[in-house]
């Protein structure tokens, strides 16, 4: 009997009714079955994927199990048009030909939209450590696995789409500057800009509710402070615009304190220097 | 203050606790900067997740006041994380992991990076050269060899920002410049 080094055909679902596969093995050689919360996990995802594919496509489907096996960890799906009841092929064969132009090429298929493709992506990088995962189309020969190529790809494809404009967010956090020039007295709209010696010509608008956080700065006027509130940040954009000042400290002008007067305050413990310190600290982490 | 913009020099934790701990090797090229700093040349960055390690060393003990003190120094600036930090952060952990980029351990470990600290980035170190990256910092001193050969080999190349130890002159003397 010839020998076979490939695994046993798949029983045919039908002409024209194609399938989509995940394959999960464990590369621990001592304990061959995988692990039940790993394979839901990346099932879990796989399926999120292909069902974000599917919607992308503008196709109303659900996906059926059509085989499921233990020899490693298989699950095959197919989608149904959930109206007729009838197999949708074309969506697997779109499937197909998309993740194989990401795979080959790591340029965006037009039929993996940034959403779909980030699920895509979503699902490759969460595959469990020991853990091989495989696409397949129902056709065991057909079947390849995930490498890091093929995350590559896709994370190579997600980076490609333009990004998606972002709006303002806020932030709580404090800021350093120079308090330059007091805008408004008016009770309901109190405010100051704050000029930040790394952007100094964008200043930061402070508007603030209670008077006495500057009516107690006297000589702080055109000196160094630290506000403390929500900072309001356009995207991409390192400094903040705006603020809603809860509290000001004044910083001294000169400094008291130099690196200088820094120098043999702490011991480390003996046989460690700070790059090992610190490097203990983090891996501890 | 001077009314241009001054250097952002981003420091790393293992340079405040090189000065604490008085290390020889370290202090010449890192006490140089004080020139930088003190004429308003440069300003030093200190994102949070530094200044929660130094001030977690100096706490209890009689360095707390003097780093209390140096900390509001009107050179220093605390780099606070926020959103944007956090998503640079992310993408620099998934991007520099050895699962992820094969060739990232072969090419660390020929750089001289040890092999324990080759694999990938940690989540503090990404959250540190995130924060640098993102405030748009010219330089990160460090003397982390992770730090440094992710520097050489591709940070620099892409951003422009450089990763190194305090050694370089990274600026010109403020003096030399008016002379």
């Amino acid at each position: 009997m010839p020998r076979r080094n490939h695994e046993p055909k798949q029983p045919k679902i039908g002409q024209g009714q194609l399938s989509l596969s995940l394959k999960l093995e464990t590369t621990d050689r001592n304990r061959r079955n995988v692990d039940a919360d790993d394979f839901f996990f990346a099932a879990e995802k796989w399926l999120r994927a292909l069902k974000i594919f599917a919607k992308e496509q503008g196709e109303h489907v659900k996906w059926e199990i059509v085989d499921l096996r233990k020899s490693s960890a298989l699950v095959e799906v197919q989608p149904v048009k959930v109206k007729s009841g009838k197999p949708a092929p074309q969506l697997v064969r779109k499937w197909e030909q998309g993740l194989k132009k990401i795979e080959d090429t790591g340029k965006p298929d037009p039929k993996f939209t940034p959403e779909s493709l980030s699920a895509l992506h979503d699902f490759v990088f969460s595959i469990p450590t020991n853990t091989v995962a495989s696409f397949g189309n129902g056709a065991a020969s057909e079947r390849h696995k995930v490498t890091p190529m093929t995350q590559r790809r896709i994370e190579q494809a997600l980076a490609a789409f333009p990004p998606e404009p972002r709006k303002e967010y806020v932030a709580q956090g404090s800021l350093r500057g120079l308090l330059a020039v007091l805008d408004s007295w008016n009770p309901d709209e109190r405010s100051f800009r704050l000029k930040l010696p790394m952007a100094p010509a964008k200043p930061v608008k402070c508007t603030y509710r209670d008077a006495s956080l500057t009516a107690d700065l006297g000589e702080s006027f055109e000196g160094m402070v630290e506000i403390t509130g929500q900072l309001r940040y356009r995207p991409e954009q390192p400094w903040p615009f705006a603020a809603d000042v809860e509290r000001i400290t004044t910083l001294p002008r000169k400094p008291k304190v130099s690196l200088k007067d820094l120098v043999g305050l702490v011991r480390l413990p003996e046989g460690q220097d700070s790059v090992s310190y610190v490097r203990s600290l983090r891996d501890a982490e | 203050m001077q009314s241009s913009k001054p250097t952002l020099d981003v420091w790393d934790s293992c340079c405040l606790i090189g000065i604490l701990n008085g290390e020889k090797d370290k202090l010449p090229a890192l006490l140089a900067q004080t020139r930088f700093l003190e004429t308003g040349a440069a300003m030093l960055g200190l994102p949070i997740a530094v200044l929660d390690e130094i001030v977690t060393l100096a706490d209890g003990t009689s360095a707390e006041e003097n780093v209390r003190a140096f900390l509001l120094n009107p050179y220093v600036l605390p780099l606070h994380p926020n959103l944007e930090v956090s998503f640079k952060s992310k993408s620099l952990r998934m991007r520099f992991d050895s699962k992820r980029m094969p060739e990232l351990y072969d090419k660390a470990v020929a750089a001289g990076v040890p092999k324990d600290q080759a694999k990938k980035l940690g989540v503090k170190d990404s959250e540190i050269l995130a924060t640098a990256l993102f405030y748009q910092a010219e330089r990160l001193t460090t003397y982390d060899p992770f730090l440094l050969f992710l520097g050489r080999e591709y940070i620099e190349k892409e951003t422009g920002m450089v990763i190194d130890l305090p050694t370089s002159p990274f600026l010109p003397f403020p003096d030399k410049k008016e002379e």
